[in-house]
């Protein structure tokens, strides 16, 4: 009897532990006491170690400093960013849940694209930041493959890259070099969790080359994943490859082809990793991560932590660098009716060279 | 590398080092004994803390919490049949019956030693190998991968002791629970039947605490008795030295279980997960007595225990080395790097070579800590085992609900909990293994992962290539050797009654 007594009476105390545990999060009027008291959990689309991944924690590194609140990073990877996505759009639109992405492969194209999974309008997400790079590409081989030239693939049939993003740039700069040096039977093998997850792949010699920008190369090339870059895909060098040749210096590339390149150029300006909302958060919330994020990728030694990694291609101009607010809004636009122009173009390249 | 190893020692020592080290062992271990909170969770919320800390102060208590966490969750899967963090869940098919049968110090100074010296075993193997990581991970493709988590989702046809038939039928339903949520190649919704929620997913928590210790307390509740089967009195350090020497009688085991998990440690994205289940599928496959395993049987408690303490090391040095996280809990200290100012990868095997060594070493003293804290409170800890249900069920189902909520802070993943434990409750009823639905689910979706990634990479005949074949030699001869050594020994015993 005394045993059943003492057993109800500690659960009674435990339950109303948990009930308190429980309780709902303390709302504040104000969005800094919010975020002051809140945990917020950042969700990367990308796998741990890749460029969006980085960017993710270290812009998270910050947050306890400028708001004196906790934030958490998590990583949700699956179909090139679709997955991330798709929750963060259907996430409470309470402010507490953002994700990180990269703002024109995984949000704006695979909706243009239509590419199967999507659920969301890219336009209704809640934008809070773009951290913007020069993402022109470059092509890179595998350490692990004995080919030193594009003369060596061009005799190969059958080679395999990889990309993390369901569709977007990380297709078209493989499509097009294998247009305009005929790689017989190239194929961009989708479905990797992450940029990391590709460099490693073309570590082990299950992929033959990369496509990829500067920064991300980089980072391969330290790990000894893939060799020196040789070429970029562009009509002319670029300084973030010095000595590496663009495309016209190899091959005569036919008007088309010209063309082709050239519409893959006039889409690179906003390529960045972006931070983001649900549709519909509180405009003060969202106004408040917008200050906050601001003020984080203004601190000089986020530049320079984040260039001295998978990010050497960062605008150096701030205003090129750091897009929010209506800006952000507006480049989003421009970016879908863009991608929607040249869907004629690159539709049937991307159907033509996933796998 | 000598002068590294040297300051590394020379700065573990260091009074205001081992400080940290010692806090986040103890940290760790009371993480790992609540249900539902997990190392990772740990991890997460120190990590603000590193803002205010020397980075060798900061690292040296991550990387301690990070070791502790799996042997402190052992304590509860040993006891009271609960995962403290996922891979413990192997740990309870014997750990726990052996608590059953009054024998809960033995399978806890089991438990703990094996854990302690597994970490050793794996700081000397990545100390010794820093320079090959690279090489290591460079010759392991996807369809390499894929035959890695085949051979611990094949170990769901030999768990526990009940038919096979019914294993494997569990364990093709917790691959089924897996493909619930966003399809990892295409983000299509699969089983979600448009409830968003289930878009991420089932998440772990809610499953592992919903099949192992829902049903545990009910059972405890309506039968009224003890953990230990009529109040068998604990026998004190006696039984827990037992457990001690048993490791070092079963040292073979002991130590291919602990390269196992240091092996599969150094894969990025494995993690000890897969590990601790091929280990105690090749104990048991290779016992002079499988038919004992589920039982009780302190080689089931020894095989996942050393290989979930044996991970930690390489993953380790697969994110100092790479930058590529070995495991989740390495994706957060990875966090702890950047926020410091450091950048894991080649160049800090070069530029910082005496933290990186200090650190690995960290990961050796934080299991040793670990094993000796826990060893000498194990004759005092076991007696939960003796705890009357009318107090242990209510306090151990707050503390379940609790750790899941926690979790995610989801009130369907209590709905979740709710599912999972009336099915474990079912399973357990009708003879079906909820371990094998666990595994089934566990590795169901990186299964499917490095499957599509093998054959798009390299057609249907990925598997033609050394490391695959190994692996695919491993698998049958892990399965045919017990019955091979068996018909040699009735040969034999046959041929010797002839003579």
């Amino acid at each position: 009897m005394r045993g059943l007594w003492l057993s109800l009476l500690l659960g009674a105390v435990l339950i109303s532990g948990l009930a308190l545990a429980c309780a709902p999060a303390k709302v504040s009027t104000a969005a800094a006491d919010f975020y002051k008291n809140n945990t917020v959990e950042l969700i990367s689309s990308m796998r741990e170690g890749g460029g969006v991944d980085y960017a993710t924690r270290l812009f998270a590194s910050y947050w306890t400093e400028v708001t004196g609140g906790k934030m958490v990073v998590k990583n949700e990877t699956g179909g090139g960013g679709i997955v991330q996505a798709n929750l963060i759009y259907t996430a409470k639109p309470d402010g507490l849940t953002l994700g990180s992405s990269m703002v024109v492969e995984c949000l704006v194209v695979p909706q243009v694209y239509a590419s199967p999974g999507v659920q969301w309008d890219a336009s209704k997400f809640s934008y809070i930041l773009d951290y913007r790079y020069d993402s022109t590409f470059a092509l890179s081989i595998s350490t692990k493959k004995p080919y030193a030239t594009i003369a060596d693939l061009q005799k190969v049939k059958g080679l395999k890259t990889g990309s993390a993003a369901a569709t977007g740039h990380s297709i078209i700069g493989p499509a097009i070099v294998a247009e305009v040096f005929g790689l017989d039977g190239m194929k961009v093998v989708l479905g990797y969790k992450g940029t990391s997850e590709v460099g490693l792949a073309n570590g082990t010699g299950e992929l033959d080359f990369w496509v990829m920008k500067r920064g991300t190369l980089q980072s391969a090339i330290d790990q000894g994943f893939i060799k020196t870059p040789l070429l970029v895909v562009s009509t002319k060098r670029n300084d973030l490859f010095p000595g590496v040749p663009a495309i016209p210096e190899l091959v005569k590339l036919t008007p088309q082809q010209e063309n082709l390149i050239k519409a893959e150029q006039a889409t690179l300006a906003a390529y960045g990793v972006v931070f983001f909302a649900p549709p519909g958060i509180p405009k003060d919330r969202l106004e408040f991560l917008r200050n906050t994020f601001t003020k984080i990728a203004e601190k000089e030694d986020v530049t320079q932590k984040a260039q001295k990694t998978a990010f050497q291609e960062l605008y150096s101009d701030k205003a090129k660098r750091i897009v929010t607010g209506k800006a952000l809004e507006d480049s989003i636009k421009e970016e879908t009716a863009r991608w929607q122009e040249y869907k004629p173009i690159f539709g049937p390249l991307i159907d033509k060279y996933k796998q | 590398m000598e002068q590294a190893l040297v300051q590394g020692l020379r700065s573990i020592f260091d009074p205001g080092i081992i400080g940290f080290v010692v806090l986040g062992v103890l940290l760790g271990i009371v993480i790992g004994v609540i249900p539902g909170i997990d190392g990772f969770q740990g991890l997460v919320l120190f990590l603000p803390f590193v803002f205010y800390l020397p980075k060798e102060q900061a690292l040296a208590c991550m990387v301690g919490l990070s070791s502790a966490c799996l042997t402190g969750g052992a304590i509860t899967a040993v006891l009271l049949g609960i995962p403290g963090d996922v891979p413990n869940a192997a740990t309870i098919m014997d750990g726990y019956a052996m608590t059953r049968k009054g024998e809960g110090g033995r399978a806890l100074g089991a438990a703990l030693v094996s854990s302690g010296l597994a970490g050793i075993v794996a700081v000397i193997f990545a100390l010794a190998m820093m320079g090959l990581v690279r090489p290591i991970v460079t010759s392991i493709t996807s369809g390499d991968l894929v035959f890695l988590i085949l051979l611990g989702i094949a170990f769901i046809g030999v768990l526990g002791k009940g038919s096979m038939v019914k294993g494997l039928i569990s364990g093709g339903l917790g691959l089924l629970v897996s493909f619930i949520g966003l399809q990892i190649s295409t983000g299509i919704p699969r089983f979600t039947f448009g409830i968003t929620y289930l878009f991420e997913g089932v998440d772990l928590v809610p499953v592992g605490l919903g099949l192992f210790a829902i049903p545990e307390m009910i059972m405890l509740a309506t039968t009224g008795s003890t953990v230990a089967i009529g109040g068998v009195a604990i026998k004190g350090m006696k039984d827990v030295w037992r457990g001690v020497r048993d490791v070092f009688r079963h040292w073979w085991l002991f130590l291919r279980s602990a390269v196992i998990g240091y092996v599969v440690g150094i894969i990025p994205a494995v993690g000890a997960g897969t590990s601790v289940w091929v280990a105690y599928g090749q104990a048991k496959a290779s016992s002079k007595h499988p038919e004992k395993f589920g039982t009780g049987t302190v080689e089931g408690v020894i095989a996942p225990q050393s290989a979930a303490n044996g991970v930690d090391a390489g993953a380790l040095l697969t994110t100092l080395s790479l930058g590529i996280p070995g495991s989740a809990m390495m994706a957060v200290i990875l966090g702890g790097f950047l926020i410091l100012g450091l950048q894991p990868g080649p160049a800090m095997l070069n530029e910082q070579l005496n933290l990186s060594v200090m650190l690995i070493l960290v990961v050796g003293i934080g299991n040793v800590l670990t094993t000796i804290l826990a060893l000498f409170a194990a004759p005092y800890i076991a007696r939960v085992s003796t705890v009357a249900a009318a107090i242990l069920v209510p306090l151990i189902l707050v503390l379940v609900f609790a750790g899941t909520f926690v979790s995610r802070q989801h009130f369907n993943d209590l709905v979740m909990l709710l599912i999972f434990g009336a099915l474990g409750l079912g399973m357990r009823s009708y003879g079906y293994n909820p371990q094998a639905l666990f595994l089934g689910f566990m590795l169901g979706g990186l299964f499917e992962h490095y499957f599509f990634l093998a054959v798009k990479t390299a057609g249907p005949l990925f598997f033609l290539r050394p490391v695959s074949l190994v692996l695919i030699f491993l698998l049958v001869a892990t399965f045919s050797f017990g019955p091979i050594r068996n018909m040699v020994v009735r040969r034999s015993r046959k041929g010797a009654e002839q003579a």
